[in-house]
């Protein structure tokens, strides 16, 4: 059960990131993928 | 400026990030030599996918072993390693039996691009159905959306592959034609 809301819940983050990709300019989105990114990739 | 869709390229002005600036550069010396087009993962995180990867997959046709030397050779020249080994006829044995090779940068494993013959049907149809992703400073030839969906879901099918597949549902729904996916999931079965 855990498991499932677990992936409910990815799938819900997903979705709502998606959403704010195609409502906000790729300078904004791809910033803040940029900050994810280079946090491991320096 | 919002990504757009249209016309088999998509245009994305995006923020740069080093996994991107890492396949730039080693698009920039693999395209002087041979046609090509990224699949599978970092195809949804060049879309803006929130994720890293440790590796980039590329396709390519087969090409003799003269041909692979020079690229070898281009690629160790500007930068990278190949993580295999140096010996070319071994390199280039691994190609040959579909398998693939992987190379780096500055002596660092990760992020590395895995590069591998086209071999299959799909491999074809993903070669020549490619898209381009118009980049501020570079092009990147893509799989097609719908391919490249129906082999995540169908042919790998991992959390993470339908993740990504859910990604690029989500942020391309206008383009994205499900009959298509049906036929190219029946195609990997």
């Amino acid at each position: 059960m855990e498991l499932k809301e677990n992936e409910e819940d990815r799938t819900w983050m997903i979705e709502w990131w998606a959403e704010y990709i195609r409502s906000h300019p790729d300078k904004d989105w791809s910033e803040k993928q940029r900050i994810l990114i280079d946090s491991v990739y320096e | 400026m919002l990504m757009e869709y249209s016309n088999g390229m998509i245009i994305a002005d995006k923020v740069l990030n080093n996994l991107d600036k890492f396949v730039i550069d080693f698009i920039g010396v693999f395209e002087n030599h041979s046609d090509y087009v990224i699949v599978s993962g970092y195809v949804s995180i060049l879309l803006g996918r929130s994720r890293i990867s440790e590796d980039v997959d590329l396709l390519f046709p087969p090409m003799p072993k003269d041909r692979f030397i020079i690229l070898h050779e281009d690629l160790l020249k500007n930068g990278l390693w190949c993580l295999n080994g140096d010996n070319i006829d071994e390199l280039y044995d691994l190609l040959d039996t579909r398998h693939s090779i992987r190379y780096g940068v500055n002596e660092n494993p990760f992020p590395n691009m895995e590069i591998k013959f086209i071999t299959s049907k799909i491999g074809n149809m993903a070669l020549s159905q490619k898209i381009v992703v118009r980049l501020p400073s570079k092009d990147i030839n893509i799989s097609d959306l719908n391919i490249q969906v129906a082999f995540k879901e169908e042919a790998l099918g991992s959390s993470k592959d339908k993740e990504d597949a859910r990604h690029i549902r989500k942020t391309f729904a206008e383009s994205i034609d499900e009959e298509k996916i049906q036929l190219y999931k029946k195609m990997l079965k």
